[in-house]
């Protein structure tokens, strides 16, 4: 049997949680006092601040105080865990989940009590006071079914909505809530001249934060202070993508652990791996380098060594720990991630993890993988065996959501020629007046802070 | 665009020594002959052509060389010729109308609309900045430019605007036709010479594709954009040409001193255009696929409208989008976008093997068709149930819809289940459909079913006229000063470097 780890006297941060309450309860003063008006308060948050608690407490204040509100987000997975959440904070609250044809709640969410499933007619009918919708849904019950005349808006994950999509659901409230991530992919358009309309007004591609922003500078933007998901180790990796945004971890050093046995007998051949998961367990961090070749985007070899490195993980009785469970416990296969950058790496790893019964591992895009926590993620890095950079590859936000999934470790695989991409001058971008942002510049910028940070934590395969 | 397709065909150029086809069909519709344009601006002086020539691609092409084209009044001379004749040509070809049922709704719409083919993707942007400097020309100064350059400004904006949407044919930039059409071994950035391309595809005898591209851009003289050696070349023509003129406008005297600038351009121009003549006749020899027609018919709906709003209501358009119109203009745009690809791929097999290897598509062997009963709104209807076997590692999830390509535009197949097997995967899948024949393959047959519908979208609500707060500025934006404000204006006076006094300003 293991020796559980020794009790941390208190495993929270409490100076910085109570920082973060402080910013919170600001927010939703600023919020209530504006009601009423047509104005909007921006909340932004770093990876795992704890968004959609906040977005769940607050939605229960404004109906304890009469509001009629319509809670919005852009993916259909993105409002199922919103009526969860304000459900699991609120159980009498009632909710009407608004949706598209095919897209019902899964059926443990739609049992809970008060959760009612309306046409958009119904709802408006009815002045359901909670109505949570995706933005595309509530934009589209607006214009048909004057869905509307709620008292507030709230948006969650507001740097993924864009602007177009912000512009038919704005009108169904004069005051708005939008709470986001800054670090995470921002909208996207599969159109080859997607700038067309960058650094204008009109461009229908900035984020919902982005127009209001433009459009009325003086509203008041409020920086979340606090990880909850991310321990300390990770944060100095997480702040690359978040500058100018001051966070700490709400948990204490050494009140998380990764708990592997050792490697046995006969287990020279699984070096590189077992050094890997033991730097992770040890550190936070491990960034695997296979040998430098350009390669196929779906490269067998680097899912091969990915499926390994899984494999090994769980075959090495992993247990862990943290400040929820004092007690260590197994890693399940489904506490595990793996992030990718394109869907046939993804199709590639399902074929090699399902062969070896590892099914429960969630394999995934980035832009999949947002908002999700697990305790360990091996993500394969956007750069590895690439001969070219390029604005899909550099993007940040895509860095960004790998790497601040993970609430235990964190396992990058690459190549040993990554890091020689960033090398030298970085390439001419283009400009856009009015537009300020460089993404391709920024996630130069953000790839080698990462690249730095994680050189003490490199093991060559 | 897969990495494994694009792998394979560098091997296989790189061995066989020239390019390779992507597709079996052309998926752009080609006139013959198109109006072909080449252009030429100054180094630096964006809007302004300072060389334009135009023609029916078999033919001999006019040239407008304006000599100085900063000059407003030599400018518009020059262009002139150009102007009225594109606003003949279009007024012409728009002027003979067809009947289109669509609905309850019976339209008229050109039998036909102008095409125009440019080398490049430069070029078009080109012509869209020489549109929109045209088309809002004033009366300043009290000389009204002549109408037909107002109304070539507007055609040559719509033309730009247009060829943002994917598939479209109205104005067919050649160098994007050739790379979406053929494989090679350039990378993006190289692929906008189109000199480098068709070398690619027509290397020479004994002479291996790289070599032939390398030499054929090195060579090459592709407007508009000028390099350094043409623009000393131009420059020293063009002082000359001011030199002897002084202030003159008058076409007795600068006609004849820019002969050189023409003579000139005109060297430069004639390659380009034999160049564009032998890509169009090579992509003409291949056959349309069958949505070209439907495409070109939306193109000739949109060129209808266009003359409708321009010519026959004398209308305008914004200089910049409202957030409304960027809004369904993006998703316009995202929906033609789905639309085209969908096309090319069910309708093109060497289109749908990139959907293939990247698991949005599973080719197989049908190797049973049953018939069963499901519950839809507490009826029992029936449905029917495919099982495919593919040589394949197959990973689509259950729940997943698939069109099969004999029925792309119509119901949809889900993904029931799955099992590897030792050869591949078999797939089981359930038609979401009453079974008609129409709709079911045979037992043996191979078939191709992939996420991609030809089918119309989803009809989706038009946002509201009036934009919300979250899009309005707390404060009204300034009007913009004329487009042309400030050519009349004397420019300033050179400064010599050598005597200019350092500023210190980076010290």
């Amino acid at each position: 049997m293991t020796a559980d780890p020794a009790p941390v006297a208190d495993p929270l941060d409490q100076p910085v949680i109570a920082a973060a309450a402080a910013a919170e309860q600001t927010m939703r003063a600023d919020l209530m006092r504006l009601v009423g008006q047509e104005a909007a308060v921006v909340a932004a948050a770093p990876a795992g601040a704890g968004k959609s608690h906040f977005v769940a407490t607050t939605v229960g204040q404004l109906r304890a105080a009469g509001l009629r509100v319509a809670l919005a987000a852009p993916t259909n997975d993105q409002v199922q865990s919103l009526v969860e959440r304000v459900k699991q904070l609120h159980p009498d609250l009632p909710v009407a989940f608004v949706h598209a044809h095919g897209r019902e709640l899964p059926p443990d969410i739609a049992a809970l009590p008060g959760v009612t499933q309306p046409a958009a007619a119904d709802a408006q009918r009815r002045q359901d006071p909670l109505v949570i919708a995706t933005i595309d849904k509530l934009a589209d019950a607006f214009l048909r079914n004057d869905l509307g005349g709620f008292d507030v808006l709230v948006i969650d994950e507001a740097y993924q909505a864009d602007a177009a999509r912000y512009y038919t659901a704005a009108a169904v409230a004069p005051t708005h809530l939008l709470v986001g991530d800054t670090g995470q992919l921002d909208p996207f358009s599969p159109l080859d001249d997607a700038t067309y309309w960058r650094g204008g007004p009109e461009d229908p591609l900035q984020t919902a934060v982005g127009v209001l922003l433009r459009n009325h500078p003086g509203t008041p933007v409020h920086q979340i202070p606090i990880t909850w998901r991310l321990e300390p180790r990770a944060v100095p990796v997480a702040r690359c993508f978040y500058p100018g945004h001051e966070f700490s971890a709400a948990v204490r050093p050494g009140v998380r652990e990764l708990r592997l046995t050792r490697p046995g007998p006969g287990s020279q051949p699984l070096a590189p791996i077992d050094a890997a998961l033991d730097r992770a367990a040890r550190h936070g961090w491990a960034h695997v380098t296979l040998p430098g070749a350009p390669v196929l985007t779906a490269d067998p070899a680097t899912a091969v060594f990915i499926r390994e490195l899984v494999h090994r993980l769980l075959a090495r009785s992993a247990q862990v720990t943290c400040e929820n469970r004092p007690h260590l416990t197994s890693l399940e296969a489904s506490q595990i991630a793996v992030g990718v950058s394109h869907n046939d790496q993804k199709d590639l790893l399902r074929a090699f993890l399902d062969s070896y019964g590892l099914s429960a591992v969630r394999v995934d895009t980035a832009n999949r993988l947002q908002g999700l926590t697990f305790e360990v993620v091996v993500a394969w890095h956007p750069l590895a065996g690439a001969t070219l950079t390029d604005a899909f590859h550099l993007d940040p936000g895509r860095l960004c959501v790998l790497l601040t999934r993970h609430r235990q470790a964190c396992i990058v695989v690459g190549r040993d020629t990554d890091r020689t991409l960033l090398e030298g001058v970085p390439p001419a971008t283009p400009g856009f007046l009015g537009w300020d942002p460089d993404p391709i510049l920024d996630g130069w910028d953000a790839h080698e802070g990462v690249f730095r940070l994680l050189e003490p934590h490199v093991i060559q395969a | 665009m897969n990495t494994a397709l694009e792998a394979y065909f560098a091997a296989r150029i790189y061995s066989g020594g020239r390019a390779l086809r992507r597709t079996t069909f052309r998926h752009v519709h080609l006139a013959d002959p198109p109006l072909a344009i080449a252009m030429w601006r100054l180094g630096g002086e964006r809007f302004r052509a300072a060389a334009l020539a135009w023609g029916p691609l078999d033919g001999p092409f006019q040239l407008a060389v304006p000599g100085e084209p900063r000059n407003r009044d030599l400018y518009f001379a020059a262009l002139e010729p150009f102007a009225v004749d594109l606003c003949a040509r279009i007024r012409r070809v728009a002027a003979s109308r067809v009947a289109r049922q669509r609905g309850s709704v019976t339209e008229h719409i050109p039998a036909d609309a102008l095409q125009i083919v440019v080398p490049n993707k430069t070029t078009v942007n080109a012509l869209g900045l020489l549109g929109r400097y045209l088309a809002y020309l004033s009366d300043r100064g009290g000389v009204a430019p002549h109408p037909a350059l107002i109304e070539a400004g507007k055609h040559l904006r719509f033309y730009a605007r247009n060829a943002r949407v994917p598939g479209q044919a109205l104005l067919v930039p050649l160098d994007r036709l050739v790379a979406d059409h053929w494989a090679t071994l350039l990378s993006p950035f190289e692929q906008a010479n189109l000199a480098a391309l068709d070398a690619q595809i027509e290397p020479g005898p004994g002479r291996h594709p790289f070599a032939a591209s390398a030499a054929a851009e090195a060579a090459a003289r592709i407007g508009p954009e000028p390099t350094e050696d043409i623009d000393r070349v131009t420059g020293s023509l063009l002082s000359e040409f001011n030199a002897h003129r002084g202030t003159s406008t008058d076409p007795t005297v600068t006609e004849p001193l820019a002969g050189p600038l023409r003579e000139h351009y005109r060297d430069l121009i004639e390659p380009v255009w034999q160049l564009m003549n032998r890509v169009v006749a090579r992509e003409l020899q291949l056959t349309a696929a069958p949505s070209v027609y439907r495409r070109f018919e939306s193109d000739r709906a949109a060129f209808g409208r266009h003359v409708d709003w321009v010519v026959n209501q004398g209308g305008h358009y914004r200089t910049t989008d409202t957030p409304r119109q960027a809004a369904i203009t993006l998703r316009r745009l995202e929906d033609s976008l789905a639309r085209y690809e969908a096309d090319q791929a069910v309708e093109d097999p060497a289109c749908m093997i990139g959907h293939l290897l990247d698991g949005d598509a599973v080719r197989g062997t049908v190797a049973s068709l049953t018939e069963t009963k499901v519950v839809v709104n507490v009826r029992r209807v029936p449905r029917a149930v495919i099982a495919l076997d593919s040589p394949d590692p197959v990973t689509l999830p259950a729940g997943k819809e698939l069109w099969w390509t004999a029925t792309a535009s119509g119901e949809p197949w889900e993904v029931q289940s799955l099992q590897h097997t030792s050869t591949g995967s078999r797939v089981f899948l359930i038609l979401t459909a009453r079974p008609t024949p129409a709709r079911l393959p045979a037992v043996g047959d191979v078939i191709t079913l992939s996420t991609l519908c030809t089918g119309h979208s989803h009809p989706w609500p038009m946002p509201p006229a009036d934009p919300p707060w979250t899009h309005r500025p707390d404060t009204p934006l300034t009007e913009p000063e004329p487009i042309d404000s400030g050519d009349s204006e004397q420019p300033a006076a050179p400064v010599d470097a050598a005597a200019a006094e350092d500023p210190g300003r980076y010290t």
